[in-house]
């Protein structure tokens, strides 16, 4: 455990963003900054990439149901 | 949408059998609900269709990229109807000290990284980490 727990440590900010634990200001602030800045990009990317391959490994396929197809090419 | 031409309906068609069942298998573990699964998979491949020219430059690969606007999709209904549940997630802060070096070397790719990270924290941690990501 850290002995700072008010110093996250790198990318652990990008981490609560991706894991929606962010909300309000921090949130929009934190969106500001990722769209002028690469590197804070790449750290979403980097923690978006493995959450979405454990959900594709995890999670079981569930076809929708037909309405849901109908629906979205009437949109 | 815009009335699409017929080319651009059967590539849609072709999207969407290819991947709404991965998708709505997820949209359905986020929300528990199918009413509100079914709506979050609608905004999820309205959004994946407004945006699909804007893909390449995420840099995730397509079905990464897919999994993650219908996980948002979901979590954006989530947060309009909030669950009467135990804890909630946003209580959780990733404060932790980067793995260590055996975490490390277990970290071939980029699955298995993120279940060492998830290995090295307690186990309540582990739990709140993965369930704020599909649980919100």
């Amino acid at each position: 455990m850290s002995d700072r727990p008010d110093i996250p440590p790198e990318g652990a900010e990008a981490g609560e963003y991706v894991l929606g634990l962010m909300s309000g200001a921090d949130k929009a602030a934190f969106e500001a900054r990722r769209a002028a800045d690469a590197e804070l990009r790449d750290e979403v990317l980097n923690w978006e990439r493995p959450f979405a391959a454990m959900a594709e490994i995890e999670i079981a396929e569930v076809p929708p149901p037909e309405r849901v197809e109908v629906a979205m090419h009437a949109r | 949408m815009p009335e699409p031409p017929c080319a651009t309906e059967r590539a849609f068609g072709a999207l969407y059998a290819a991947t709404s069942a991965k998708l709505f298998g997820i949209c359905l573990r986020v929300l528990k609900d199918r009413a509100e699964a079914e709506d979050a998979l609608q905004d999820g491949y309205f959004k994946i269709w407004n945006r699909a020219g804007r893909y390449q430059v995420t840099g995730h690969s397509p079905m990464t990229w897919l999994i993650t606007v219908a996980r948002n999709s979901a979590i954006d209904v989530l947060r309009r109807h909030p669950r009467d549940a135990g804890g909630d997630a946003r209580d959780l802060t990733l404060s932790d000290p980067a793995p260590g070096p055996e975490a490390q070397a277990v970290a071939v790719s980029e699955a298995g990284r993120i279940v060492a990270c998830l290995g090295e924290l307690e186990e309540d941690r582990s739990a709140a980490v993965r369930g704020a990501y599909l649980e919100g």
